[in-house]
């Protein structure tokens, strides 16, 4: 029983995986094209209520209800150190569910799904000292466009803790 | 692959069955050890228990199990028939011996191993078994021999009687009778469904054994059955007939021939008789030739289901999710019928039925949740066989009373419980019961008491453990406690205070190590599972009289009774059962202290004073103490006063944990609990008391 579903499993990630390979969907932050892989995308949704929660930095906006699914949502902008707007009818959550990890992303707009061969995926440049690309995983070019290829797992990764380790120690200074 | 499942399926049902029959088995020898006497029925039970055991361990290829059985339903074979004088005490032990030994095989099992551990070796348990049951034989030998001329007089007189019984041609007490069952031609499996045949006349009848006596998939063995048929052997007392409607209730069987036999006799001179008696029977009843029974070739299901069954074991998951999806469609319920839309529309038909609605899922709520309820009676029971063996061991004479085990606590939690009560049970033997000699020097009854009882108040369940023992020493603890440089508040301690020392990590005064107990690992063991099921635990004593250790836990973990409070545009909930009161603060009566922090004097006691919205950083246009309200919450006797905006009133609300994701950040450790989303589809934080103490004190 167990082994059977989990070979069926592996059977349907792997036809997923084929067919998903090299698709983004791209969306827009402020003036930049980002994309995600759309292997991660589970859902499109407009933006909902949001319930603010305490002890978290400021781009965890709060929980939202997802048809009985609790799923934190995560402002890009602020996430990308980049001046917050009010949301408006064209801004997105996009739920993305990374190793069982369902989190929404608020983005501007949702522009459409890209398809993006390895061949024109360059890798981001080393700067050794920044941080600034640590969330890009490459370089896409669509006809003349150029598409910021976001790393999801990155996005959620533990070294976020280090931003709030970060902020809660500027808090206890201020305190 | 399909192999496999079915095999794995097998497996998980032979440990359901064992398992239970294991714990009935212990029962029953607990019982019969405090009775000093295994009565007649008892026996049986041991007997069917250990047969069933060996049958479908042998089945499963257990072969260690399976001899262990056999053994065991030997001796037990041994002491129905020749009923010679028992010493219960030391047959228990033998039983709990052998019954260990297949726990710790099914418990491997469970572990996910194939087959047994073939290092525990058996050998010695059956020799020991077997050299009890040579020693009981001498015993009764004699007696045995006066026995068995006694049956032949019986049978003597009894021959004529049946002879003259033309209605119920057998009707004298158990007799020995041999059915051999053929199994429909085109019937697969034989061994399986013979052992099954075996395994539904030891319910009805006594003393079953049977020929070929492994029901192996051996190919021998099937060939044999096919052929000669499965030759079963039981006493009864039931009329041939009636054992003949029984055998032709089974499925998969083409006919069977009955014959009657007496033990003690010899067969083929009764045999005489009883085709005798079967003709004089056969007669009245026209043509029945000899005893064989033709029963129809009906194809009928497998009756393997019908024999039991009344649980079925589930998933804890599924069950999870069935609470989660069950809790969905309450809330959608009351989102649909509550919509805006509807709003002020008079639509008779509309809330006809949307109240028929809420019946059924609140029906259904209840019925979901009290699934998940289970009585207190396994952990509780667990405990009787921890105080016998250390009662053997400690030599000490305890007895076990047990209140109130029918009590139903959540699943969850009773996992979380059988660890603590079984530290707490240990300790009261342990340190608690003193030794025989000292309870007479002190005029107590030398047999020592421990009582568990579990009662039911409402949102909460309370265990209490007592002991009429020695109690605590208070300033051995006291001392102890100064030693480890833990008396930081002063020498004024209060009692329940001093008692609390000992759930600390590391604190022991016991001055050695036993077996059992000493290390001043197990009350810290026990504080972190209480604590883990949000509960509670005090230790009540006093010197000689004995120790009451109190446990208090939470029903449930699924569902809370809360209170909701408004902060701001947000609402929060606060677990009612730590909500001591809540009122509106006459102006001026908050004050603060040089540190800026805010209290409050209520009835003489000064308590500490947390804005909600500072604290979770909240907006909200109520800001002044006068304009809000103030809820007093107590965790573990410690107080706290939440400052709230508005009470929005009382819920019970399905307790949801946070989301992955935000476990990265510290929102329990600043009392965040769970969350929850309320009948309008808006999620609500639930409070922590305890965190929000401890966090700020």
């Amino acid at each position: 029983m167990r082994s059977a579903t989990s070979e069926a499993d592996i059977f349907k990630d792997d036809t997923q995986e084929d067919t998903q390979k090299g698709r983004f969907l791209s969306l827009s932050l402020s003036e930049e094209v980002f994309a995600l892989e759309i292997k991660y995308v589970t859902e499109i949704v407009g933006v909902q209520p949001i319930t603010p929660i305490p002890e978290v930095p400021d781009y965890v906006k709060g929980i939202i209800n997802l048809r009985g699914k609790i799923i934190p949502v995560i402002d890009m902008r602020l996430k990308f150190k980049k001046p917050s707007t009010e949301y408006t009818d064209r801004t997105c959550i996009i739920v993305v569910d990374i190793e069982q990890v369902s989190v929404g992303l608020i983005v501007d707009n949702v522009v459409e799904v890209v398809s993006i061969p390895d061949k024109d995926i360059v890798p981001p440049p080393d700067y050794r000292t920044g941080i600034q690309n640590r969330y890009i995983k490459g370089i896409g070019m669509v006809e003349t466009k150029v598409i910021l290829l976001l790393d999801c797992k990155k996005i959620l990764s533990k070294d976020d803790i280090e931003d709030v380790l970060e902020i809660q120690k500027v808090r206890g200074d201020l305190l | 692959m399909s192999h496999d499942k079915q095999s794995e399926s097998l497996m998980e049902m032979f440990i359901f069955e064992a398992n239970q029959l294991t714990e009935q088995l212990e029962n029953i020898l607990l019982e019969s050890e405090e009775e000093r006497h295994i009565s007649p029925e008892n026996i049986n039970e041991i007997f069917r228990i250990m047969h069933t055991i060996k049958g479908s361990a042998a089945m499963m290829n257990l072969n260690g199990i399976s001899t262990v059985a056999h053994t065991l339903e030997d001796l037990f074979f041994f002491i129905r028939e020749e009923e010679p004088v028992v010493d219960v005490t030391s047959v228990c032990d033998l039983v709990f011996k052998g019954l260990d030994y297949i726990r710790n095989q099914i418990g491997n099992l469970e572990n996910g191993a194939v087959e047994e551990d073939k290092q525990i070796n058996t050998d010695n348990l059956t020799e020991m078994i077997k050299s009890n049951i040579a020693k009981m034989k001498n015993n009764v030998k004699s007696y045995v021999a006066n026995k068995k001329s006694e049956l032949r007089d019986n049978l003597v007189e009894n021959v004529p009687k049946i002879q003259n019984a033309v209605e119920k041609p057998y009707d004298n007490h158990f007799k020995k009778c041999k059915a051999t069952i053929f199994f429909d031609d085109y019937c697969s499996m034989l061994s399986v469904r013979a052992f099954m045949i075996v395994n539904s006349l030891s319910k009805i009848f006594e003393g079953v054994t049977y020929f070929p006596d492994k029901l192996t998939n051996d190919e021998n063995i099937i060939r044999y059955l096919s052929d000669n048929g499965l030759e079963v052997n039981f006493y009864t007392e039931y009329s041939y007939y009636e054992i003949k409607d029984m055998i032709e209730e089974i499925n998969d069987v083409k006919t069977v021939v009955i014959q009657v036999v007496d033990s003690d006799c010899d067969e083929a001179v009764y045999e005489k008789d009883i085709k005798e008696s079967a003709e004089i029977c056969g007669g009245g009843d026209a043509v029945k030739s000899d005893l064989s029974v033709e029963i129809p070739d009906q194809i009928k299901e497998d009756n393997r289901q019908a024999i039991k069954q009344n649980i079925i074991s589930v998933n804890i998951n599924k069950l999870d999710k069935l609470i989660n999806i069950v809790g969905e469609i309450v809330i959608s319920e009351s989102m649909v019928t509550k919509s805006p839309d509807i709003a002020g529309l008079d639509l008779q038909n509309f809330s006809k039925a949307a109240r028929h609605l809420r019946k059924l899922t609140d029906e259904l709520q209840d019925l979901v949740l009290s699934v998940r309820m289970i009585p207190i009676e396994m952990s509780f029971n667990k405990m009787h066989r921890i105080v016998r063996d250390m009662s053997k061991k400690l030599g000490k004479e305890v007895t076990l009373e047990i209140i109130g085990e029918s009590t139903e606590v959540d699943k969850n939690v009773i996992d979380y419980l059988s660890d603590p009560l079984m530290h707490l049970i240990r300790n009261s033997m342990d340190h608690g019961i003193e030794s025989k000699e000292e309870r007479i020097n002190n005029n107590k009854n030398p047999v020592g008491k421990i009582t568990l009882e579990a009662k039911n108040t409402g949102g909460d369940v309370i265990i209490t453990i007592s002991d009429d023992g020695r109690g605590l020493d208070k300033q051995k603890i006291l001392d102890k406690a100064r030693e480890n440089g833990l008396l930081t508040k002063g020498e004024n301690l209060t009692d329940k205070e001093i008692f609390g020392f000992i759930l600390l990590p590391g604190f022991s005064t016991n001055e050695k190590v036993t077996e059992f107990s000493g290390r001043g690992v197990g009350m810290d063991v026990v504080k972190k599972n209480i604590d883990n099921v949000k509960g509670s635990i005090s230790v009540d004593s006093e010197q000689g009289k004995g120790t009451i250790t109190t446990i208090k836990i939470p029903l449930t973990l699924a569902i809370v009774d809360g209170m909701m409070v408004k902060v701001g545009n947000n609402v929060y909930i606060i677990p009612t059962q730590s909500i001591v009161q809540s009122f509106r603060p006459a102006p001026g009566s908050v004050f603060s202290d040089t540190d800026g922090r805010d209290m409050i004097l209520i009835r003489g006691n000064c308590y500490p004073v947390i804005r909600l919205h500072k604290l979770f950083n909240v907006e909200t246009q109520i800001t002044d103490y006068s304009d809000g309200i103030i809820i007093i919450t107590e965790y573990n006797d410690k107080f706290v006063c939440l400052f709230a905006d508005n009470l929005l009133g009382e819920q019970q609300v399905v307790v949801k944990s946070l989301p992955l994701y935000l476990t990265n950040f510290k929102l329990k450790e600043c009392g965040v609990g769970g969350c929850t989303i309320l009948g309008d589809g808006s999620i609500s934080l639930i409070l922590d008391i305890s965190k929000i103490l401890k966090s700020n004190f």
